[in-house]
């Protein structure tokens, strides 16, 4: 959620927070000059703070359930205003629950606790700076981004989609592909997707060319396309820029197409100039993919010690309560 | 749907797909295939929850274990004298009931909407080690039952988890202050309120201290720190060392004060007489205080290794008799009174001193050394022989000489009584028997009849001195802590006391002084002791515990009880605060199983034991 470029709808938040948190340690403050000494959780504002606190924590971790829940109570909150809340209390809970342990460490329970809560605060902190120039980033460099997930199916379109383009120029069926030297037929590159997600955009593609005149190359310049398909393309889809390929790299892999379009037949220049956008498309998920890794790897933390945060919670409460 | 999806090779311009080619890439049931961050992100969550299962399972078992060092759910150690419970939560804690009534139960705001909870149950587990009447509450006893909802449990005060150094008598101001800012709201109009110690009244009131001294101690500080004990206008000469008598009472002042030559005028401090510690007294434990110690108590009545919160007493024979010597008579084989004695017990040491007297002379075939002897000896001449029938002439005649003896030795001792009782002018006397005032009225007061009387020319018995020992009944205070202070700076009215200087408008009788307060009240006291100010002055620690006890008054003065009638001293050596029964070792180390609160559960395994007498309790 943006904050820093929109901090005008945040405002109220912003002070909400501040004057909560004001409040709350003006009264910690008065409880310390009234006792002397760092009111802890057992104290009347510590115990408070903690109240606030576990109930806030509760209320971070409902976020889990906001988004795996799609029943009409959970929906009836908005999304937005529900990131916005959990931001700006979950900022506070840090503070408010380090006031109710008296800015002590105590025992090693409550230590995990203090522990845990900085490094889930903390990592929260981190992921909320990222997420304010990650998607700027992903926006600019990443024009056909795609869902995080859909990546790996996605990919594999592209190279279901680049042999079958390739299969209209080309036999690919046998050990070592040979080159057709005529088109292919409409019903070759017409028959139906065995996927749901099989596409229709390559067969528009071709049949645009379908009327063309057929035109005579020297084998040897169509089998640069095939080479060009089998050694670099063809890996490069699938594998991406863990390959060392030029096709990695937007500036030489224009250079590398350039210097194929010169020597392949003009029939297959739509062809090349498609697998050329599906490599540009292969690029930028691996973009995508580096980009949503820093984007979404503090969850990683974030996630994981909310949980045991919240568990040795009840926990704490329990003990607490019983040796209060 | 076959046409759902859009070729990923449409164009070759990827930045032209639209949105909604860009959506077509995806399947309708995309959102039930996770990406791989989701996938951990899913895993480590049920990894992290597990991981909490041994904390939860340490944490619920904690309070049980033995397990050293383990300190699962304590926020710090325990005070070291608690360092034995450190493990065992159920030793002091109640189980979901608050310890302290400063937790948000009872005094937050939860209280206030009805949730609170009884933090005396754990006042039961400190009574299994910390028994005795005199935990009573002085509150209980002074605000009455009708407030009794306000006394406070002891770990409200007494606030343990603080590391093993704390001092869990040092609490807060306001444990105190809670009742006595406003002390009015108890009816209690003879205490006035504090709010904190400080130089107003408001703060802080003065002392209690009485207007005179009443103790009945001739004496003046003023003259005793004059070297010499001299004054302008004074007839006799400086008194010097050499004047002691006795050699081990010179050689022990020279040795305090550091003094080479013995003619030079005694020059006392306060120190000489007011000492923390027996061995500042000078003597050698071998030697001994004459006539007050012995092999088995060496210090004799001073306090061996003080306390330092109370001064040694003032001991005649360690403080007093090496100028005043009691000798009633000067020839030298005339041994002086010892101290103390009352009027039959002088009575019958004077005779004692003058039969042992004529007995040496009478065996030694020597007369006796005054005229009523000789006459005795004379009418013995006269006397017809006696025919000596046994038994009872023989009798007859022992009766007749006994008498006379007697009669002889209650002269001597009338003459004796004279010289100690018959003072009326006391300057002239002291010019007669100087050097070193000496005998009874040269400091005491005389009971005669229902009154008091400052000189007699009679026996009569001496009223006791009643010299105060505890000026503070309701404070304390340390000398040991305040030995590098100046002692005039905090009791100018003992320099004040010398008025020897005949310009001192403040002339004050030198002969006895002893009805003047020299405590200083608490204006001293803030000087140091109060927040700091731009004076300069303050800084001191002013919190109430510094100077206050809450547990030594607690026990109200009752006459018919003798060991509180004395409630101004009743401290934590006092036997009031005895346990009603003591512990064996066994029982100490059930305790530390079970904890002290199944002391009170428990049946005496052994018939009450007490305690010894209140001395045998004042340990250090």
């Amino acid at each position: 959620m943006l904050i820093a470029r929109r901090i005008s709808r945040h405002l109220t938040w912003l002070i909400a927070s501040l004057v909560l948190m004001g409040l709350l340690t003006a009264w910690w403050l008065m409880a310390m000059r009234t006792s002397d000494k760092l009111p802890g959780g057992g104290s009347s504002v510590g115990l408070t703070l903690g109240l606030i606190g576990g109930l806030l924590i509760a209320f971070e971790m409902a976020l889990v359930l906001k988004k795996r829940l799609r029943s009409k109570l959970w929906m009836m909150f908005q999304t937005r205003l529900w990131m916005k809340a959990h931001i700006w209390l979950g900022l506070l809970t840090f503070p408010i629950l380090l006031l109710h342990s008296g800015i002590r460490w105590g025992g090693w329970l409550s230590a995990t606790l203090l522990a845990l809560l900085a490094l889930v605060w903390l990592s929260g902190i981190y992921g909320l700076i990222l997420q304010q120039f990650l998607p700027k980033i992903m926006l600019d460099d990443v024009p056909g981004e795609a869902i995080t997930s859909q990546v790996g199916h996605i990919v594999g379109k592209f190279s279901s989609d680049a042999r079958r383009m390739m299969a209209l120029h080309f036999d690919l069926d046998g050990d070592e592909a040979t080159p057709r030297l005529t088109m292919p037929s409409g019903k070759a590159v017409a028959e139906k997707p065995k996927t749901p997600y099989i596409s229709v955009g390559s067969v528009r593609a071709h049949t645009k060319t379908e009327s063309a005149e057929p035109e005579k190359k020297s084998t040897v310049s169509a089998e640069r396309l095939l080479e060009s398909y089998v050694k670099q393309i063809s890996p490069f889809l699938e594998e991406g820029d863990r390959l060392r390929t030029p096709l990695s790299s937007s500036s030489r892999s224009r250079d590398y197409f350039q210097t194929l379009r010169a020597v392949i037949p003009t029939t297959t220049h739509e062809t090349m100039e498609a697998l050329e956008g599906l490599c540009e498309q292969r690029r930028q998920l691996d973009s995508q993919a580096r980009l949503q890794f820093w984007l979404h790897n503090w969850l990683l933390m974030h996630l994981p010690l909310s949980w045991a945060l919240f568990v040795l919670m009840f926990l704490h409460v329990f003990v607490a309560l019983k040796y209060l | 749907m076959a046409n759902n999806t859009v070729s990923t090779a449409q164009t070759s311009n990827v930045g032209t797909l639209t949105a909604k080619q860009r959506a077509k890439r995806i399947g309708l049931d995309y959102y039930r295939h996770r990406s791989i961050i989701d996938r951990w992100k899913v895993v480590l969550s049920w990894v992290a929850a597990g991981l909490t299962f041994p904390f939860v399972v340490v944490a619920l078992l904690a309070g049980t274990t033995d397990h050293a060092g383990q300190r699962p759910v304590s926020r710090a150690d325990v005070a070291t004298v608690h360092s034995i419970w450190e493990n065992k939560c159920g030793a002091c804690h109640v189980p979901f009931s608050p310890i302290s009534d400063e937790s948000a139960w009872n005094a937050g705001w939860l209280s206030k909407v009805g949730f609170h909870a009884n933090s005396h149950a754990s006042d039961a587990k400190c009574n299994g080690c910390h028994q005795g009447d005199g935990l009573a509450g002085h509150h209980e006893i002074a605000i009455g039952a009708e407030n009794k909802h306000r006394i406070e449990s002891c770990a409200a005060c007494h606030q343990d988890h603080n590391g093993r150094d704390a001092e869990l008598t040092r609490m807060h101001d306001m444990h105190c202050t809670n009742c006595h800012a406003n002390i009015g709201d108890f009816n209690l109009h003879r205490v006035a309120n504090v709010t904190k110690f400080g130089p107003a009244k408001e703060e802080h009131p003065e002392f209690k201290l009485p207007k005179d001294d009443l103790g009945k101690l001739k004496f003046n500080h003023g003259t005793h720190m004059r070297a010499g004990m001299s004054y302008k206008g004074m007839s006799r000469d400086p008194f010097t060392y050499a004047d002691i008598r006795d050699e081990n009472d010179r050689s022990r002042y020279l040795m305090m004060t550091g003094v080479k030559d013995a003619t030079a005028a005694v020059q006392l401090d306060c120190s000489a007489c007011h000492q923390m510690d027996s061995a500042d007294t000078g003597f050698k434990i071998e030697d001994g205080i004459p006539g007050k110690t012995s092999p088995a108590s060496p210090s004799g009545p001073l306090q061996a290794r003080g306390s330092t919160e109370l001064m040694q007493p003032i001991v005649f024979e360690v403080h007093c008799r090496a100028c005043h010597r009691l000798n009633f008579d000067a020839r030298p084989e005339i041994p002086e009174i010892p101290h103390g004695l009352n009027v039959d017990d002088t009575k019958a040491f004077l005779f004692g001193v003058f039969a042992s007297r004529q007995k040496v002379n009478l065996a030694d075939g020597k007369p006796v050394d005054d005229k009523a002897a000789a006459e005795l000896e004379a009418k013995a001449k006269d006397q017809p022989p006696q025919r000596v029938f046994p038994g009872r002439q023989l009798r007859a005649l022992e009766q007749a000489q006994e008498s006379e003896i007697h009669d002889l030795l209650a002269k001597q001792v009338a003459n004796a009584e004279d010289v100690l009782f018959a003072r009326k002018d006391l300057d002239k006397a002291m010019k007669l028997i100087y050097p070193g005032k000496r005998l009874c009225g040269e400091c005491h007061h005389f009971k005669d009849g229902a009154g008091t009387v400052a000189f007699t020319d009679k026996p009569l018995p001496v009223v006791p001195p009643n010299v105060k020992m505890v000026w503070y009944p309701s404070a304390r205070f340390n000398h040991a802590t305040h030995r590098s202070m100046n002692c005039k700076d905090c009791h100018p009215a003992a320099a004040k006391t010398d008025t020897a200087d005949e310009k001192d408008e403040n002339k004050i009788d030198i002969r006895d002084t002893s009805h003047m307060v020299m405590i200083p009240q608490k204006e001293v006291c803030v000087r140091c002791h109060a927040a700091e100010s731009s004076a300069g002055t303050g800084g001191a620690r002013h919190d109430c515990a510094e100077c206050h006890r809450f547990h030594v008054r607690e026990i109200p003065e009752d006459d018919k009880n003798p060991f509180t009638s004395q409630g101004l001293l009743q401290s934590e050596g006092a036997r009031a605060r005895d346990p009603k029964r003591t512990l064996s070792i066994d029982e100490l180390l059930t305790a530390h199983r079970d904890g002290p609160a199944g002391l009170n559960a428990k049946p005496a395994a052994k018939p009450a034991e007490k305690a010894g007498p209140p001395q045998a309790k004042a340990a250090p």
